[in-house]
């Protein structure tokens, strides 16, 4: 078991940290390993290395920083270790700038989730099954085939809309209100 | 690229359904254009958001999401996020401790799957939350693909479907039936692999095992030194250097067999294993056959004209390089290899031509094997015209009962035949037939009685006995007058039910897309 910071404070300042930062975490980590089934494998050894090296984080200094470094390099170790034929890795120099720029873009992640919540609400109830379908893990489009009696091609054509909608809609809700004419 | 296809890719590959040289070409463009970038990074954090708001933290695979779960119930409770709260904070850590740092014991292994494989894990009766964890004990049944077993040590094994093994201790190995490649490293010498006909120790080495259903299991030394020793009636023990091959009989015998380090997989296929046949030209009159499936290097075929002599092919201008051309008078690709058997899952692709006005009414087969005369106990594909006057369809034939697709293929164009048998319990239909990527309607068809109508129908295809054919190609197992008249092109055999991404992926590929 790591050693937690001896002082109570930095303690709970710390997990606070490390609890902010896990989607971003996670949506980094996507961004760099797109399509990868051990995303969450890398996420979660990710945490593990940086609550053990709690001690080396000082108050006040970049933990955003610090953590997308941690979380690069665990990606990085994972890939060389589980090498899977079936998956195309980035070459660096895109790593390298997605690397650069995707944290920038994760910033307004609050603003965002309400935003979503609006959209979904719009859905049409079958709409919104499917999506929840496909992200509860395990959860595939030919065992929603056959539970719906839909094709799997037709589901993948509305699961490309439903998100392609959802994400304008997450778009245009972020537009300043700039009130109406 | 438009907006929408460019959206589409980006899907794809989040996803992981990008097929490999897409990704490549994707890449370059998220590389070099600023646009497509911000349009991924927006598609990636809804990709996210959509996780974090619709996943179960029930079903959830890694403890990080629970966490994530957490956090949500505990936001909706706050109309502004205040993790930094004393309150949120005592509570955030509490969740912290127990699920993100709470240990977790150390697999024994780890699984990576093959494209398409398809696999249970049974854990004392629970399937475990994380499929590519593999704990004491726990049952793998692979039903259709390839497993690679990774231990923490770097030794390996590769267990290819139809399977069912467990770890018992990181270095015992029990394989019910299967067969399976091992790598040990020297760290895990003494590892050893126990089926029900022998036990084989490693004494630093690369070794294969074939383990049947029945009592006649194999093992083959690639590389290094084993010890086998036997459990039938007699008990017999004996070391193996490389390129020796021994098989266990039911009363406990090993025998000597010829060692065939061909026939096992020493790294993941990058789709269901499978035998190809091109038709591209060859030396002499032999049919190249290439392809995944065990020992699909030694198989032969070859090309007999009408009157039955062994003669080269006659190869046109096909879908992909060359075709196989049949007059239909008899002529045929036999082989001798003999096919996928009893209900295990299976599909056969290819691309085929036939000119306008050409009859099938005399049923010829494109691709089949199996016993003739029983009601399940071949597995014939073909086209099928019932009279004269009807068209000219896709058929799946297990014996008296068959499947008709609905597409007129007799219209003197290309088109892409999959079939499929899935083999899985609890589907409304165990077969499919595609044609050009898209899923036909079936059409069941019963020619007599059979024993238990209310059943669901399974092939039953029987490969060894006196009556059984081989794969035969363009000539029906069961005897009728001719031949399949046409074209057939890149025909695949493959060990396991296709999804239909991959039946378009093929399509697609042929269509040189």
């Amino acid at each position: 078991m790591p050693e937690p910071s001896s002082r109570p404070d930095a303690f709970a300042d710390f997990v606070s940290l490390l609890t902010m930062h896990q989607a971003d975490l996670w949506a980094f980590l996507i961004s760099l390993m797109p399509g990868h089934p051990d995303v969450g494998d890398v996420l979660q050894q990710t945490n593990i290395v940086l609550w053990k090296k709690q001690s080396q984080f000082r108050p006040g200094s970049d933990f955003r920083a610090w953590a997308f470094k941690v979380a690069r390099y665990e990606m990085l170790h994972h890939l060389r270790s589980r090498r899977r034929d079936d998956w195309v890795p980035m070459n660096e120099q895109l790593a390298d700038t997605i690397a650069q720029e995707m944290p920038d873009r994760l910033a307004a992640r609050q603003p965002r989730l309400a935003a979503l919540e609006g959209c979904l609400a719009k859905l049409r109830p079958q709409d919104r099954k499917l999506l929840e379908h496909r992200y509860q893990k395990g959860n595939n489009l030919e065992s929603f085939s056959r539970a719906s009696g839909r094709s799997v091609s037709a589901l993948s054509v509305t699961l490309f809309r439903l998100r392609t909608a959802l994400r304008k809609c997450v778009a245009n809700q972020l537009q300043p209100n700039e009130g109406t004419p | 690229m438009s907006g929408d296809e460019m959206e589409r890719e980006i899907q794809l590959l989040i996803d992981g359904d990008l097929p490999p040289e897409r990704v490549a070409a994707l890449y370059r463009t998220l590389g070099d254009d600023p646009a497509a970038r911000e349009l991924y990074y927006d598609c990636v954090a809804l990709h996210q958001a959509l996780g974090y708001r619709l996943s179960r933290g029930s079903g959830s695979r890694t403890q990080s999401t629970a966490v994530e779960a957490g956090l949500h119930r505990q936001r909706r409770r706050s109309v502004q996020l205040s993790l930094v709260t004393a309150a949120a904070a005592v509570l955030v850590a509490a969740f912290i401790l127990r699920a993100v740092m709470t240990e977790t014991p150390a697999a024994l292994a780890h699984l990576n799957e093959a494209p398409g494989t398809i696999y249970t894990l049974d854990a004392r009766g629970d399937e475990p939350a994380d499929r590519a964890r593999l704990d004491e004990d726990t049952i793998v049944t692979l039903t259709q693909g390839t497993l690679e077993v990774s231990l923490a040590t770097g030794s390996r094994a590769m267990i290819q479907a139809p399977a069912r093994f467990s770890l018992a201790s990181p270095q015992d190995l029990r394989l019910d039936h299967g067969s399976a490649f091992f790598h040990i490293v020297p760290a895990d010498h003494g590892f050893t692999v126990t089926t029900r006909a022998f036990k084989v120790t490693d004494l630093g080495t690369e070794f294969g095992i074939h383990a049947g259903n029945d009592a006649n299991h194999e093992v083959h030394v690639l590389k290094g030194k084993v010890s086998v020793t036997t459990f039938g009636g007699k008990t017999m023990s004996e070391e193996l250097e490389a390129g020796q091959a021994r098989d266990a009989n039911a009363v406990g015998q090993l025998q000597l067999i010829p060692p065939d380090p061909a026939a096992f997989l020493t790294e993941l296929p990058p789709a269901l294993p499978e035998l190809h046949f091109g038709f591209e030209p060859a030396p002499g009159s032999a049919i190249p056959v290439s392809g995944t499936l065990p020992k699909a290097a030694r198989i032969k075929a070859s090309y007999r004209n009408g009157t039955g002599n062994v003669t080269p092919p006659t190869l046109v201008p096909g879908k992909v390089g060359s075709a196989l051309s049949l007059k239909g008078d008899g002529d045929f690709v036999e082989t001798d290899w003999q096919g996928i058997d009893g209900d295990l899952p299976r599909s056969v692709s290819f691309w085929t031509k036939v000119a306008p006005g050409t009859p099938f009414t005399h049923m010829p087969a494109v691709a089949n094997w199996g016993e003739p005369r029983g009601a399940f106990t071949k597995w014939k594909v073909m086209l099928a015209q019932e009279t004269p006057d009807q068209p000219v369809v896709a058929r799946i034939s297990l014996g008296v009962v068959s499947y008709d697709g609905a597409t007129h293929l007799d219209d003197g164009q290309w088109h892409h035949f999959v079939a499929v048998f899935s083999g899985a319990e609890g589907l409304e239909e165990n077969f499919a037939i595609y044609i050009d990527g898209r899923r036909e309607p079936l059409k069941r068809r019963q020619f007599a009685p059979i024993d238990a109508p209310d059943e669901k129908d399974r092939p039953d295809t029987v490969t060894v006995s006196n009556a059984s054919r081989p794969l035969l190609i363009g000539l029906s197992v069961d005897p009728r007058p001719g031949s399949f008249p046409g074209l057939i092109d890149e025909l695949r055999i493959h060990a396991g039910a296709l999804s239909e991404q991959a039946v378009q992926r093929l399509y697609a590929d042929g269509q040189g897309q």
